[in-house]
């Protein structure tokens, strides 16, 4: 039995009177992918959101590696080793690529193993390493995801929530975005996926969730998914 | 000669100070939306509180300078937690406050000061001569505070760490928050510098010019026009702006009226509002 790492318990989050989602839960194992499916405006991203403390939760409870979090402010969630790699990736444009790297690691005081890491994103994406000291918002888009992606890693996270990543990107570097993904996770860092791209979404997961109007309407190993009718209706053409 | 050397100084002490009070300004706005209307009573009432330090308590000047940049500044913690956070996002209720806070500093200086025109001691005495020209050493050492104060400035924006934080608030506020930076603990800290540099000039223009309650107002307006023609973001900008804005303020009066340089400023600022409504530095204005 692997340990649980993050369980989400019934959760619900409205914004303003309006439901986004309604008695969500779910499961992240410690070490493992894990996706989010469904369509635009199912309340994935809002589930993310719940879970890093940028939006509150109406009921029901998060707990990461056995303690509860929810109602903890994002500067503490992160502390945990929560990061979340947002849609749209919020880059600091007008910074240079080695300032958002840095910034990402905001709250570490050990400089050695920020230096360590800075090193490990080079390895990981070398095209940054070239373009450090330009500005973020001149990279193009393949580049500001892996920026973004490296920012959350130098947060140090041992749970990474990704926020529609492939968004914007052309089919081969969301194949390779599959493989960095998987990488990540070989470096020991859970991650928690939340995709429109099914392929993507299915491809790297070991488990997953689909979600429909708020709610979970299907969730098991990827093989289970994959199979069931909604998602092959839905997604990967009957 | 001698008119241009002290218009040169002139200009570089206007502008200089007009800057000190601006990135204060620019901070807030650019970082958390809030357009903070009472910066100019806080750059007044460094002024006075440096004043009633000096006269009433006898300190030294310069004790009674940094006692007063720590007085104003800690005030301006106060005020960015009980002013301002509370009401981030809401345009109205924050304009509505900082008026509060302008009418009720002015009157309470007006009370117990007086309207008439006071000054602080100089902060140097004696001429500076070299060769046929002289310069008072008192605009020397304004001068060299304003700019001693904005290289620390720029260094402490883009150097260290807390400065990083301050420029990711002001790029993508989300993106701070999702990299743990303490959002309001760092936009505390850019109030106490910003209200610290307001009571700084507040001193120095005290004793380079003269003191009014009223004082406040004549600043908040090059404010609002420095960082309209400097564009929100760019820090850069600004120093560009005010030294335009020290410029006008310097020669025009010479030349023509002390009238005319406000409104040749202002007609900068409205034909600037309509070719480039993000100011000549700022970032494009972000949908």
């Amino acid at each position: 039995m692997v340990n649980v790492l993050l369980e989400v318990e019934n959760i619900t989050v409205h914004y303003g009177k309006s439901i986004a989602i309604q008695d969500v839960s779910l499961e992240v194992a410690e070490g493992s992918v894990v996706s989010i499916i469904g369509a635009n405006g199912a309340g994935k991203s809002t589930i993310l959101r719940a879970l890093s403390g940028l939006t509150p939760l109406t009921s029901g409870e998060i707990r990461f590696a056995g303690s509860r979090i929810n109602g903890k402010s994002a500067t503490e969630i992160v502390t945990l080793g929560i990061v979340h790699i947002p849609e749209g990736r919020h880059l600091f444009p007008y910074l240079s690529v080695l300032s958002n790297l840095k910034l990402g690691a905001s709250l570490r005081k050990d400089k050695a193993g920020i230096n360590k890491d800075l090193e490990e994103v080079y390895k990981l994406f070398p095209i940054l390493r070239g373009r450090r000291n330009q500005k973020a918002g001149t990279l193009s888009g393949g580049e500001q995801q892996m920026l973004a992606i490296g920012r959350g890693l130098m947060a140090k996270p041992k749970l990474l929530l990704m926020d529609e990543p492939s968004v914007g990107l052309a089919p081969i570097v969301i194949e390779q975005l599959g493989e960095v993904i998987k990488d990540i996770n070989k470096r020991g860092v859970s991650v928690l996926l939340v995709e429109q791209n099914v392929h993507l979404a299915l491809g790297v997961a070991s488990m997953g969730y689909a979600l429909q109007v708020g709610r979970v309407v299907l969730q098991g190993d990827i093989a289970t998914i994959r199979s069931s009718n909604i998602v092959k209706k839905a997604y990967l053409g009957g | 000669m001698e008119l241009i050397i002290a218009t040169l100084t002139n200009l570089l002490i206007l502008s200089s100070m007009y800057i000190l009070v601006a990135l204060g300004f620019a901070f807030l706005f650019s970082m958390l939306g809030i357009l903070n209307l009472a910066h100019g009573v806080i750059y007044m009432l460094g002024g006075y509180i440096g004043l009633t330090l000096i006269t009433a308590l006898g300190l030294n000047q310069w004790l009674a300078l940094l006692l007063t940049t720590l007085i104003v500044a800690t005030f301006g913690i106060f005020l960015e937690k009980y002013c301002f956070r509370p009401f981030v996002g809401d345009f109205n209720r924050i304009v509505m406050i900082c008026v509060v806070i302008t009418v009720v500093l002015q009157t309470g200086v007006n009370i117990i000061a007086g309207t008439q025109i006071l000054s602080l001691p100089p902060f140097a005495e004696g001429i500076f001569k070299i060769g046929p020209a002289s310069v008072s050493y008192e605009r020397i050492v304004t001068f060299a505070i304003g700019a001693v104060l904005l290289l620390a400035v720029t260094w402490f924006v883009n150097r260290t760490k807390w400065g990083q934080q301050m420029q990711a608030i002001s790029q993508d506020l989300e993106g701070a928050y999702l990299q743990g930076i303490n959002v309001h603990r760092i936009s505390a800290l850019a109030t106490f510098i910003g209200c610290g540099l307001a009571a700084i000039a507040g001193c120095l223009m005290g004793a380079y010019l003269c003191l009014g309650p009223f004082m406040g107002d004549f600043m908040l307006v090059k404010v609002l026009m420095l960082t309209i023609i400097a564009g929100v973001g760019s820090i850069g900008g600004i120093f560009i702006a005010g030294l335009i804005l020290g410029s006008l303020d310097s020669v025009l009066p010479l030349l023509v009226s002390g009238a005319a340089s406000n409104a040749t400023a202002i007609a900068i600022l409205v034909v600037l509002l309509l070719i480039r409504p993000q100011g000549f530095f700022g970032h494009e204005v972000e949908l």
